[in-house]
């Protein structure tokens, strides 16, 4: 392997650490552990298989095809066909935008004691001013690397030292002893959060950013299967920390000032200044992430010019989508959505709505007009096909027992 | 027509769905009253080492006092007195606490959290008692 080669896997894996956990992926593990103990890393394992086999194979459609998720589905399958796909991801992706955008603000009140809505116009602009000014490789590279301040879970839980057979147990899927409704909304969550769309339509739209081609295949597969295998760790860290340090107090999270209790024993005042940078920095940067997603999905979808490269005139309509949304998840906010359980429904409303953006990509990575002699196996078909069909089913039963269970 | 006929039953469900929602079980208010007492001697801990800072520990005892006082609020009927008691009771506690964590009197706050954990001691036992050994 080539130096070169080496640095770009080594960059690429470090950036999929961190990048993987946002507000969603913290909320749902350290909610798990609190609630269920060890019983759901199931969903967690579940999750970032299935993550990491859509990332593998975006990557690959990107660098093969040349072309972006979006783009090909509109080519192959019509622009009445897209718009199913454009109108469900746009919703979930701007209630997942207002999630990471709260997930700041909250760390930002945690900070400061100051209310979340009055930063969601702050983190709103400070969000928007990077994709304006910045470039794609800022973003991807700089924010994602940023995020391996979220390595202090990893480390929280070591110092820990949890009980390992009940670690290995709770990765084996197991029937709840009690609020059987909670605990399945609570799986469908980490599943969503885990397999949120935006983040693999993003991963294609930037290998065509950086001008992927065929000898980035192999490179591309270590970068999505070490990288999220790595950050499912850390989710799974995050799933620990809260059953040693919450759980065994009693503590529920009903509130975000009660998750940032839970570095507190392992790790005292870094803990929880720990816990403060990751929220902030990990909601940041899949706030840009999902921004820039909405963005590539409309601009792609409907042949308008798009680039994160490009300066805001050059692609006019692409910039004006990221900054509407941006400023639509803003208000959510303002007008006093809580943003925790926001985050909880929109990831478990996110698995609701998987087959529509994954069923899709799926025919695509076995169209061999596209991909050539690179189109799927039948093992990664079924992986993906029955994770995203078994989270759909659970989301649509749990969803409403959860709203009428509270 | 039809339309008519789908929208009586969502409608319906969502309501129902809504009533639910406004209405925990004693054992929800149960598990809520021991988590928040939890966080708030957590909370209180952490700042009398000074491991978190005065202005987050403000934060937790306000989101505390805001939660106690929806639950004492959801409780209605006279079957939930003895847990809208335990709800005011600890959401009593929180005041002395807030005053003490702002004038940074450890000692005064010690003595809260000495209160703390007799009001814990009993929720435990009347848990037990109510649920059997």
């Amino acid at each position: 392997m080539k130096p070169k080669q080496l640095l770009e896997i080594t960059l690429g894996v470090f950036t999929s650490i961190g990048g993987f956990l946002e507000v969603g992926s913290m909320m749902t593990a350290a909610q798990a552990g609190a609630d269920f103990g060890y019983q759901l890393l199931w969903a967690i394992l579940l999750g970032t298989i299935c993550l990491a086999s859509l990332i593998e194979m975006s990557g690959r459609f990107a660098a093969v095809s040349g072309h972006t998720i979006a783009d090909a589905l509109r080519e192959r399958f019509g622009l009445h066909f897209f718009i199913v796909p454009l109108v469900a991801m746009g919703v979930v992706s701007i209630l997942l935008l207002a999630a990471e955008l709260g997930g700041m603000c909250a760390a930002l009140q945690i900070a400061t004691a100051v209310a979340i809505r009055w930063w969601a116009m702050p983190a709103a602009l400070l969000t928007w001013l990077l994709l304006w000014r910045g470039t794609f490789g800022m973003i991807e590279k700089g924010v994602s690397m940023l995020g391996l301040v979220t390595v202090v879970f990893g480390v929280a839980a070591i110092l820990l030292a949890p009980d390992l057979s009940g670690v290995a147990s709770g990765l084996v899927p197991s029937l709840p002893h009690e609020k059987a409704a909670h605990y399945w909304f609570l799986a469908v969550s980490i599943l969503g959060a885990a397999i949120a769309p935006a983040v693999f339509y993003f991963y294609s739209s930037g290998g065509v950013e950086e001008k992927w081609d065929e000898s980035h295949v192999a490179t591309n597969r270590i970068v999505a299967w070490g990288g999220i295998t790595f950050g499912g760790i850390l989710s799974g860290a995050v799933l620990i920390v809260a059953v040693l340090t919450l759980q065994a107090r009693g503590i529920t999270i009903d509130h975000f000032d009660q998750a940032a209790l839970m570095l507190l024993d392992p790790l005292h005042r870094i803990g929880f200044w720990g816990f403060v940078a990751s929220l902030f920095i990990a909601s940041f940067s899949a706030a840009l992430e999902v921004a820039l997603a909405i963005a590539y999905l409309i601009a792609q979808g409907l042949g308008w010019n798009w680039g994160e490269d490009l300066k805001p005139r050059d692609d006019a309509r692409f910039s004006v989508s990221y900054t509407v949304a941006i400023f639509v998840g803003a208000i959510l906010l303002v007008v006093g959505l809580d943003p925790l359980k926001l985050t909880l429904f929109t990831m478990a409303l996110t698995s609701a709505t998987l087959p529509i953006a994954v069923v899709p990509f799926l025919v695509l990575m076995n169209d061999d007009a596209y991909l050539g002699r690179y189109t799927n196996g039948y093992l990664s078909n079924a992986v993906v096909l029955f994770t995203v069909l078994v989270a759909c089913v659970l989301a649509v039963v749990s969803i409403p027992l959860e709203l009428a269970g509270g | 027509m039809r339309r008519h006929h789908l929208a009586g039953p969502v409608l319906a469900a969502l309501l129902s769905a809504g009533a639910c929602s406004g209405t925990p079980s004693d054992d929800e208010v149960r598990e809520t009253l021991a988590s928040w007492s939890a966080t708030i001697r957590t909370a209180g801990n952490a700042w009398l080492q000074h491991d978190v800072p005065t202005r987050f520990a403000g934060d937790v005892l306000s989101a505390a006092g805001d939660a106690l006082q929806g639950e004492e609020e959801s409780l209605t009927g006279t079957e939930h007195t003895m847990l809208r008691g335990r709800c005011a009771e600890l959401r009593a506690l929180i005041q002395p606490m807030r005053d003490a964590i702002s004038r940074r009197d450890d000692a005064a706050l010690r003595k809260q959290l000495a209160t703390l954990a007799l009001f814990d001691a009993r929720l435990r036992s009347e848990e037990r008692a109510r649920t059997g050994p």
